[in-house]
């Protein structure tokens, strides 16, 4: 097993260094771009083919995907040990990661509907990996809210068809009214907004590792990189909607994650509410802040899911975090790291994440987004602080129900990938601001005391009056918790009712034309019985002698008269 | 020429028993059909009084070819069994080379009247290769009503042949378009009725209840050359009926159209739902066809290719999948979708085999079944926003039904009632897939020979 762990991340860094001395060397970082373009067909005027442009932000995704999935790789050596099959985990890891790397590096309809198909499908098989029935509803609402988004990428190609060009640049050309609508809505399938939340939080009925990889930094941030490449497709009503949803989806996800208790669902969900945050940017306008904010989101999210998955193996697989506890006391390394990537996250001051988090908020203030949003923005900074700092007290706090055993924590491969994955969550926004320069956007905002001060404080009163409500115990505490927990009731609308309700119609339908109309009226009883009935009919007639005597009559008046 | 000589030079081999070197003639002979797709595009040949060539034609028969040598490969049970089962004389093998020759000799001939008969010709050996080799006492109700309402459907197109004979003075399919169609005529309705019989063959929704009992009833090689071939005779047919009789875009032609693809959207949530594998797929082509149908008669250059294109990637995608059912027929001894599943745990390759043909199914790029899907809903969307939109919803539908299919075969446990160990499979089933599926993703290279 050591043997198979440390080829597949051997040559994850191999390709990560490739892509670094790509960066640094040749220029890419001083503005020079590589284009290849492959010719596929000549039938129609357009150009057919794929595309493949490799800029300085395609470099950096590529470099920050390949370096996560190197990590993922060594640490599925320390989660799945025990497993049988992990040759094809890794096998299926390694076509999830080319899917994404052909999505990042093809920013044409054609190359990235490959890339594009290729995620939805990976992350089915990746998801029903574990063969149980809980696993296949996950992986189906996946699989399917995913192929809703490819249906609108199949209606953007057939649209963008008529208009010269597949690339991203085919605004210059021709552009239409309805592309950027459906290119935003099936961006917004594979990035889990609202209306489509619900297959996140189900989807981490997978492993550890995947949802590591998967769902923290490159699936769901898949929809957010084709919006920044095709942002020029975007008009003024688009970005309002994406505003509107992406602002949903924020306040749903912060609020949710504060009353969830599966461990991993916090996680996801806290990648749901940043997903929005990016969304939200792109919606204003800034995409290189977006950009920014979904690498830096990526490295210490992946850290915090690594840390979540070393507490769940450590305590046998239970994920439910009212079990959970004491892991200050017993899993001292892991306990840190979840430490700083919460403040990460949460955007305490010079970790990863108060760079970008500090820029959105500048960028939404100068910028004209009215003040009810930018209201609901600091409520969602709020619910972030909120939720991080309750899952912090779910793991470190000893409760006396702790399950965890008495493991030592010394396998090499867990540390190994911690050590690698912990300068994400402190050092790589600085390392990326100072290497590229797009990355510094400054803006102005003309503060006195009492504006600086107002967003900590607001802050710090919303946390104190969610934390009064939530400790007194009356019904309407019931009522909410209900809602809360299901995601505002979403997740039980977009699975059961929706595929209860098409599978009965269906079955209805089948039992009542497919089955009865058709086979049996067309095709059995009906149509037979009336020919039958019919013919039995003028054989009777021959039967009788007047019957007889007026059909051979008849006969000779057509044949005489007609001819 | 020399192709017809080497498939003749191929089945002679047969004959005298020396398999190895008739498949490998019969290969190069392919290999020959290929080359010999330098016909331009947009042109119809004719090579001799009776064979007439054009591209679409020169890649159907290519289709024929491949899809019976698929299934003679595949149909392992009786071929390579100690007992063959013989109707006085004839094994499935000359069963399956009469179908192939009258399909070759349907896509190539250039008169009428030659037409109509290779189009009912190919009918016999299938209705007794369903009778004779087919597994459950329905087939009978299914070769019975597989060819009665084929053939009863044909007579309109029979009597308006005969008729056109008579009025042009000539059979030939050039010749007759020459002179001048029949733009005397107003087509509207004589169009709807003469082309009933190739709507039933292809088939349209309303009269599609002979596909799934056919194809669930016959036996493996039936299958696959039922969903391979004798379904593209319906949209082969079309194109040229299309071609000859200067049909407009009128009202008729806007109803089967949205008739066809409304009917694919229907059939595709009714698979969704089926308890019978080798139904799923029967139900999955009636999907597929209705695309193609639908994106044809929209009357746009780029809806002729598409539907070429779906026709031929659909021919070679669905026998896989017929193959691989029998696969699980083979170790389980049932069609239904209680007893075969969780073969993932089993036999990992056929797993990742089913995986692989289920999601080229729904259209995974960058395959053909891709391209072909991506145009059908981009010429169905530049005709009407609305038709673009059902076109959207099927794709979405045959998303769903795929991923089903595969996680009704895989997933889980295997139920112990079957699972007996030293179970074994054979590898035929792997080769015809590997070569389908080679041919499926390269298509995507010469993307122009596809797109005819």
């Amino acid at each position: 097993m050591s043997v198979s762990v440390g080829a597949v991340a051997l040559s994850y860094f191999f390709f990560f260094l490739f892509f670094f001395f790509l960066m640094l060397v040749s220029g890419v970082l001083k503005g020079s771009v590589l284009v290849l373009e492959w010719e596929m067909s000549e039938k129609f005027f357009m150009e057919m083919g794929f595309c493949m442009v490799l800029d300085w932000v395609a470099c950096m995704f590529v470099l920050s995907v390949l370096f996560i999935s190197g990590c993922v790789s060594i640490f599925s050596g320390f989660y799945l040990s025990h497993e049988n099959f992990l040759k094809r985990f890794f096998f299926l890891v390694q076509l999830f990661v080319l899917s994404m790397i052909l999505l990042i590096l093809f920013p044409n309809y054609l190359g990235l509907m490959v890339g594009w198909d290729g995620l939805g499908v990976v992350s089915f098989l990746l998801v029903v990996y574990y063969l149980s029935s809980n696993s296949l509803s996950a992986g189906m609402i996946t699989a399917l809210s995913n192929r809703i988004g490819d249906v609108c990428f199949l209606l953007v190609i057939g649209l963008m068809s008529s208009m010269l060009s597949y690339s991203m640049w085919g605004v210059l050309l021709m552009s239409g009214f309805f592309m950027g609508f459906l290119m935003m809505l099936g961006s917004m399938t594979k990035s889990a907004q609202v209306p489509f939340s619900a297959w996140l939080p189900e989807a981490m009925a997978a492993p550890t590792p995947v949802s590591t990889l998967v769902h923290s930094s490159t699936l769901v941030t898949a929809g957010v990189y084709v919006v920044i490449r095709f942002s020029e497709y975007l008009g003024e009503l688009e970005k309002y909607l994406l505003m509107v949803f992406s602002m949903v989806t924020m306040f749903l996800a912060g609020s949710s994650a504060c009353a969830e208790v599966d461990m991993k669902k916090v996680v996801a969900l806290s990648t749901l509410s940043q997903v929005g945050m990016m969304m939200f940017v792109i919606s204003v306008g800034a995409n290189t802040i977006a950009f920014f904010h979904l690498l830096v989101h990526a490295f210490f999210k992946a850290l915090m899911f690594m840390c979540v998955g070393g507490v769940i193996f450590y305590s046998g697989s239970c994920q439910d975090a009212r079990l959970l506890g004491g892991a200050w006391f017993k899993l001292p390394l892991t306990s840190v790291l979840f430490l700083f990537s919460n403040l990460s996250l949460m955007g305490f001051p010079f970790f990863s994440g108060f760079y970008s988090k500090e820029l959105i908020v500048g960028v939404c203030l100068s910028s004209n987004c009215g003040f009810l949003s930018f209201i609901l923005l600091v409520v969602c900074l709020a619910l972030t602080a909120c939720y991080s700092i309750r899952s912090i007290g779910l793991v470190f706090q000893d409760m006396g129900l702790s399950s965890l055993s008495f493991y030592s924590m010394e396998n090499s491969y867990y540390l190994l990938s911690l050590l690698l994955m912990m300068n994400g969550a402190v050092m790589m926004s600085i390392v990326m601001q100072s290497l590229i320069k797009e990355f510094l956007a400054v803006s102005f905002i003309k503060g006195s005391l009492f504006y600086s001060l107002l967003i900590m404080v607001v802050v710090f009163l919303f946390n104190l009056v969610l934390f009064f409500t939530v400790s007194m115990k009356t019904m309407f505490l019931g009522f909410s918790k209900d809602f809360f927990s299901s995601m505002w009731f979403l997740s039980l609308i977009s699975g059961n009712l929706i595929s209860v309700g098409v599978l009965t119609t269906i079955s209805k339908y089948i039992n009542y034309v497919e089955m009865g109309w058709i086979r049996t009226y067309l095709w059995q009883s009906g149509v037979k019985n009336m020919f039958m009935g019919m013919s039995n009919k003028v054989l009777k007639i021959n039967f009788n002698m007047v019957g007889l005597v007026m059909f051979y009559s008849f006969c000779f008046l057509v044949m005489v008269f007609w001819w | 020429m020399s192709c017809v000589l080497m498939l003749s030079v191929s089945c002679i081999l047969w004959g005298l028993g020396m398999n190895e070197v008739g498949w490998l003639i019969m290969v190069c002979a392919v290999a020959l059909l290929v080359v010999m797709m330098d016909c331009p595009f947009n042109f119809y040949i004719l090579k001799s009084e009776w064979l007439g060539v054009d591209e679409m034609s020169v890649l159907m028969v290519l289709l024929c070819l491949l899809v019976s040598m698929m299934s003679l490969v595949s149909s392992t049970k009786e071929v390579k069994n100690g007992f063959v089962v013989l109707m006085s004389g004839w094994s499935v093998v000359e069963m399956v080379m009469f179908i192939c020759l009258g399909s070759v000799l349907f896509f190539s001939v250039c008169s009428w009247m030659d037409f109509f008969f290779f189009f009912e010709f190919s009918l016999v050996p299938t209705f007794f290769l369903i009778l004779k080799w087919g597994y459950q006492p329905e087939r009978l109700q299914a070769a019975v009503f597989m060819l009665l309402y084929t053939v009863g459907s044909s007579l309109p197109l029979l009597m308006s042949l005969v008729y056109f004979w008579s009025h042009i003075k000539s059979d030939n399919m050039l010749l007759s378009k020459m002179v001048g169609g029949w733009k005397d005529f107003n087509m509207n309705w004589p169009w709807l009725i003469m082309s009933l019989s190739f709507l039933v063959k292809l088939p349209v929704y309303g009269a599609h209840a002979w596909l799934p009992k056919a194809h669930v009833e016959a036996p493996l090689s039936g299958s696959m050359l039922l969903a391979g071939v004798l379904l593209k005779f319906g949209g082969y047919g079309l194109i040229r009926l299309m071609w000859f009789s200067e049909v407009t875009n009128s009202t008729i032609v806007l109803f089967v159209l949205v008739f066809s693809l409304w009917g694919g959207v229907l059939s595709s949530g009714v698979c969704s739902c089926q308890s019978d594998l080798k139904s799923l797929i029967a139900y999955s082509s009636i999907g597929h066809m209705a695309l193609s149908l639908s994106v044809l008669l929209s009357f746009y250059s780029v809806g002729k290719m598409a539907c070429v294109c779906v026709l031929y990637s659909h021919g070679i995608c669905s026998p896989i999948l017929f193959s691989l059912a029998a696969n699980s027929y083979e170790f389980c001894q049932s069609r239904s979708i209680m007893l075969s599943k969780g073969i993932s745990r089993i036999f990992p390759v056929i797993s990742g085999v089913w995986f692989f043909f289920c999601i080229l199914n729904m259209g995974f790029p960058p395959s053909l079944n891709f391209f072909s899907e991506v145009y059908s809903v981009g010429g169905l969307l530049s005709l009407q926003w609305l038709l673009g939109l059902m076109g959207g919803l099927m794709c979405l539908m045959t998303g769903a039904y795929c991923l089903i299919l595969y996680s009704l075969v895989n997933h889980g446990v295997v139920s112990s009632m079957v699972f007996k160990p030293g179970l074994n499979l054979s590898y035929r089933y792997l080769v015809s897939s590997v070569f389908g599926g080679v041919l499926l993703l390269g298509g995507t290279l010469c993307l122009d020979m596809f797109f005819v």
